[in-house]
């Protein structure tokens, strides 16, 4: 049985939170927007104690004997460099600048880069796993809008550049709202069972 | 208060109606039947397998903000951690988690802790890590990560971009099981072409109720279904109405 | 009730019994086996068994015994569960693994399991290996085999019944005795040597063989075991892997030929590929624009990863340079962690052109924290929401407004004339538009947002730009509608260089699934046609 203060407070707090957003009455909405200005500076500590947690697990790893331990401690070498850089000249001095755009931009743009070889690799091998109708289309739709994001060499197909607005603007939007109902409805059922007790995904046992 | 508000308020009220009415109505009937959802049935026997084989289950929970929708499927991850960590924990080897957003990675590793007093097992904070606080560094990490342990089986439940593709291949390498579900409409296009157990839509929201974690996860199953074949009524009502020039 | 200890463990029974009730020894000196059996215990047959088990023999069994069955009954059935399960916390086993087990539980018992039940019958032959059901078979027969056929197997004497201890024992009596001795000083006793009738008969005994006896059928069985056994022990070789595996190769021939693709047209410069002519989205974004007053206040959001920088900055590109144009004052912000330093990167490189001053003609406000909440939380309040820039310029000191020039009175997000947000996730996208468009959708409100994205994100966004109520009122996706929105305004520089590497890309793309994919799916089905036609062919 979890904390019975713990699952008072959190169902509380998403009463009014939710009470407020629906409801005009003053004193809701202003205790709402109180609780939501601490909720963001609690995520944004989050985010501080998200950056110590990765420097602890790799300092741990770093120290240890452990295999492949040189990549921990190029992570602890750069975060320690950054966060120097960054903290003494500011975030937007020349120096801070150029290891975004010397070391980070380029990292994160190769992993863009082998992100589009196993994209490409999974959709060849997409048929032959699972080869069935659904299948079929998703490739076909894959590759006619590939085909027509570019300039095709100057090349108009009759009918294939409508093709690909008639699947931008009908099939892909009418696909994504399905599922974008489907979703929202798994985010309120998901909420509610936070809001009742029944799902606690906090600590305090 | 305006017409919007009193519909979302209503809405909201109904879905909670139906989430309790069905949880009375289910605790009278002893069977509770489920649609087959064929990821969740290969998910146990993976689970299973991997327990057996002394290899590691790793539940990659994603970047959702816990301020913004995402944070519902953030939820559904930490829901499924604690029903596994419960079962497996007594392993030799935990299940691990990873997660990209800081206060994500908090709650698993207070979810893991809790699993672990609950069992009385020790404690390991390390199983619940947080590999990269953006997308593409989150991706990078947990790839190096599933690399380096023995991971036998492979969960991701969470918000994913396209990123999710770094996941999947790595864990493909290490010829472990992935069973990946997403909110996000992009990561959820890229987990269906890579992913060997795709999750779509609201299915990823259904996995508590697949594995066990509580009965009000099966009656708030039951309601989404009616509502979803309410909001489809709606919207066919809707369209013929529009057809013939009534709305 | 009196009791009576057992002489052989000391506890304590009724003085009832004959016999103890925890260790079988005899109470009472005089008593024995017949007395209270009756007859000798017969080996546990089938029907035995059942007789034992059956409570219709509860009348017949002694009292100790029926005890034990009745005690037997009473045990619920979780008390035979291991230490290890009842430590467990009920619902520690989940539901799936239930289900497991309760299948496993309705399968029929293993087959190895049938050898060690006397009283079953084999029912189907079929079921037990070729080898076993000979074996059987010749147990059934012993007689027929024949003395010659069994060669001899020499048993050393580490075997099993070769030492003295392993011997049965046989009790003495009257027939192991011998006969008795009808002669001499020793007539009338038993057992013992006969001297005459000895040495009568002396002779070289007969020599008898220690060796085992077995069949040809037998050994190979035998040989069968040992070597099953023997390879149990064995540690199997892992496979090797292959350095470069069927995948890594396509990997890398994947990776190349893209490589190829993209990188040849900025080595040789090449413009060949025309821009696209109109993007509906793209026109009514410079239609905005253009409207755009002198000095008008603009909001950039900044909330892209640095992975797709290149696409993004190179669609916002022409956008922003027209802004720019038209004289407009910048306010950067971001909810991304990256988005203030890409923001910055933005302005000191494909904007530098332009000899904007921060503070003076844009203002960068940094990372709103919060996600949807943090940008509710500006949207309604700016004020009360970031107090410093991210260079640390303190924003609002002035009495009812900003001392900087670039926020002048800004108060709530409509102030502005224009939002136009830099986005490649579809959560931050819908975030933007849905928490800004109830606010802009007074028909008085003048504010127009305008989203540039990343093409990944079309399918989310373009209902809001087609829906009516428009939320989204200019839309530029990904290069593509950047390329139209350069041709429009004429600003193709950045464009230009990545314009036909671009195309190049997709088509090689398209053409490597294309393909790729119809080869990987109809090649092994053809060779795996051949290979059965091979088989089907003498």
């Amino acid at each position: 049985m979890k904390n019975p203060v713990y699952t008072a407070i959190a169902i509380g707090v998403g009463i009014v939170v939710l009470l407020g957003y629906f409801l005009q009455i003053d004193l809701l909405a202003n205790l709402r927007i109180v609780l939501l200005e601490w909720a963001t500076i609690l995520v944004a500590v989050a985010l501080l104690v998200g950056i110590v947690n990765l420097f602890v697990v790799h300092f741990r790893k770093s120290a240890a004997d452990q295999q492949n331990r040189i990549n921990s401690i190029v992570l602890i070498v750069s975060m320690t460099i950054t966060l120097l850089v960054a903290g003494w000249f500011g975030p937007t001095h020349t120096y801070s600048l150029w290891i975004f755009n010397y070391i980070q931009i380029p990292i994160e743009a190769s992993l863009m880069a082998i992100l589009t070889v196993m994209l490409i690799y999974a959709g060849i091998r997409l048929l032959r796993r699972k080869p069935n109708l659904l299948t079929i289309v998703f490739i076909a739709t894959a590759v006619i809008i590939l085909l027509m994001s570019g300039a095709l060499f100057g090349i108009d197909i009759p009918g294939l550049s409508e093709l690909r607005i008639w699947i931008g603007k009908v099939p892909a939007v009418a696909g994504a709202r399905g599922i974008l109902l489907g979703v929202s409805l798994g985010i309120v059922a998901a909420g509610l069972r936070i809001l009742i007790g029944a799902d606690r995904p906090y600590g305090g046992s | 208060m305006d017409g919007l508000n009193v519909l979302g308020l209503i809405y909201v009220l109904v879905f909670l109606g139906l989430i309790l009415a069905t949880s009375f109505i289910l605790r009278t009937r002893e069977s509770r039947r489920l649609r087959d959802i064929p990821a969740f049935e290969r998910l146990g026997r993976a689970i299973g397998l991997a327990v057996e084989a002394g290899s590691r289950l790793h539940i990659s929970l994603g970047r959702g903000h816990l301020l913004t929708t995402q944070s519902a499927i953030g939820f559904v991850g930490l829901s499924i951690l604690d029903r596994i960590a419960r079962s497996t924990s007594i392993s030799d080897r935990p299940p691990v988690s990873t997660s990209g957003e800081g206060s994500l990675g908090i709650l698993s590793q207070d979810t893991q802790s809790d699993a672990a007093k609950y069992l009385g097992v020790e404690s390991d904070p390390t199983r619940g890590r947080i590999t990269g606080l953006t997308p593409y560094s989150y991706a990078a990490g947990t790839l190096s990560f599933i690399q380096e342990e023995d991971i036998g089986a492979n969960l991701l439940i969470g918000s994913f971009g396209n990123e999710v593709a770094l996941i999947t291949d790595a864990a493909e390498r290490k010829e472990g099981m992935t069973l990946g579900g997403t909110d996000n409409l992009t990561g959820q296009a890229v987990l269906f072409a890579t992913a060997q157990e795709p999750l779509i839509g609201e299915e990823t929201y259904a996995g508590g109720a697949y594995l066990g974690a509580g009965p009000m996860h099966i009656a708030s199953l039951y309601a989404q279904d009616i509502l979803r074949w309410v909001i489809i009524g709606m919207i066919l009502i809707g369209a013929v109405l529009k057809l013939f020039g009534v709305l | 009730m009196d009791q009576i200890s057992c002489p052989s463990c000391g506890k304590p029974n009724s003085v009832d019994n004959k016999f103890c009730d925890f260790c079988l020894s005899a109470l009472h000196p005089e008593s024995s086996g017949e007395e209270v059996f009756g007859a000798p215990i017969p080996p546990l047959s089938g029907e035995n068994r059942e007789g034992l088990g059956g409570h219709e023999s509860d009348a017949e069994a002694p009292d100790w015994l029926s005890e034990l069955e009745r005690s037997k009954e009473a045990e619920p059935e979780e008390s035979l569960g291991t230490e290890a399960d009842e430590k467990l916390p009920a619902d520690a086993v989940t539901d799936w693994m239930s289900e497991v087990s309760e299948e496993d539980e309705g399968k029929p018992e293993p087959d190895s399991a049938a050898p060690f039940l006397p009283d079953q019958e084999i029912s189907d032959s079929q079921e037990i290996p070729h080898w076993l059901n000979d074996a059987l078979i010749e147990e059934e027969s012993p007689g027929s085999i024949e003395d010659e056929d069994l060669p001899e197997i020499p048993i050393s004497s580490d075997a099993p019944g070769s030492s003295l201890e392993d011997l049965p024992v046989t009790p003495f009596s009257d027939e192991t005795l011998g006969d008795l001795e009808n002669a001499g000083p020793l007539a009338g006793l038993k057992g013992i040597l006969s001297a005459e009738a000895g040495a009568a008969r002396a002779k070289t005994p007969k020599a008898y063989s220690s060796s085992l006896r077995i069949s040809s059928s037998q050994r190979a069985h035998i040989e069968l075991l040992t070597g099953l056994v023997e390879e149990e022990g064995q540690p199997l070789p892992l496979p090797e892997r292959k350095a470069l595996s069927q995948q890594n190769v396509m990997r890398w021939v994947i990776g190349l030929v893209l490589f190829v693709a993209v990188l040849w047209p900025l080595v040789v410069s090449s413009e060949q590929m025309p821009f696209p002519v109109y993007d509906e989205g793209s026109s009514e974004v410079n239609r905005l624009i253009n409207q755009l007053p002198e000095n008008a206040r603009v909001l950039v959001g900044f909330d892209f990863e640095p992975g797709l920088a290149a696409e993004l900055e190179a669609a916002a590109d022409p956008v922003i340079n027209h802004i720019m144009d038209q004289g407009a004052l910048l306010t950067l912000i971001s909810t991304s962690p990256n988005g203030p330093i890409l923001a910055e990167r933005f302005m000191q490189s494909t904007q530098s052109g332009h000899q904007y001053i921060n503070g003076l003609d844009y203002i960068n406000l940094g990372y709103l924290p919060g996600g949807a909440a943090g940008l509710v939380s500006f949207l309604d309040n700016p004020q009360g929401t970031i107090s410093f820039s991210i260079d640390g310029i303190p924003l609002w000191e002035t009495e009812g407004g900003s001392n900087v020039p670039v926020l002048g009175d800004i108060d709530q997000v409509t102030d502005y004339e224009m939002v136009l947000v830099m986005v490649d996730d579809p959560e931050t996208a819908r975030a933007w538009i849905e928490q800004l468009g109830p606010r802009l959708s007074d028909p008085l409100e003048l504010t127009s947002l305008v989203l540039i994205t990343s093409a990944q994100l079309e399918p989310v966004v373009r209902p809001y730009y087609d829906g009516i109520p428009q939320m989204v009122n200019g839309l530029v996706v990904g290069l593509r509608g950047g390329a139209a929105y350069a041709r429009l305004v004429g600003g193709e520089d950045l464009l230009s260089q990545y314009w036909d590497a671009f195309s190049w890309g997709t088509f090689v793309a398209a053409m490597l699934i294309l393909v790729g994919g119809l080869g990987y799916y109809v090649v092994p089905e053809l060779t795996r046609t051949a290979k059965g036609q091979d088989k089907v062919e003498p």
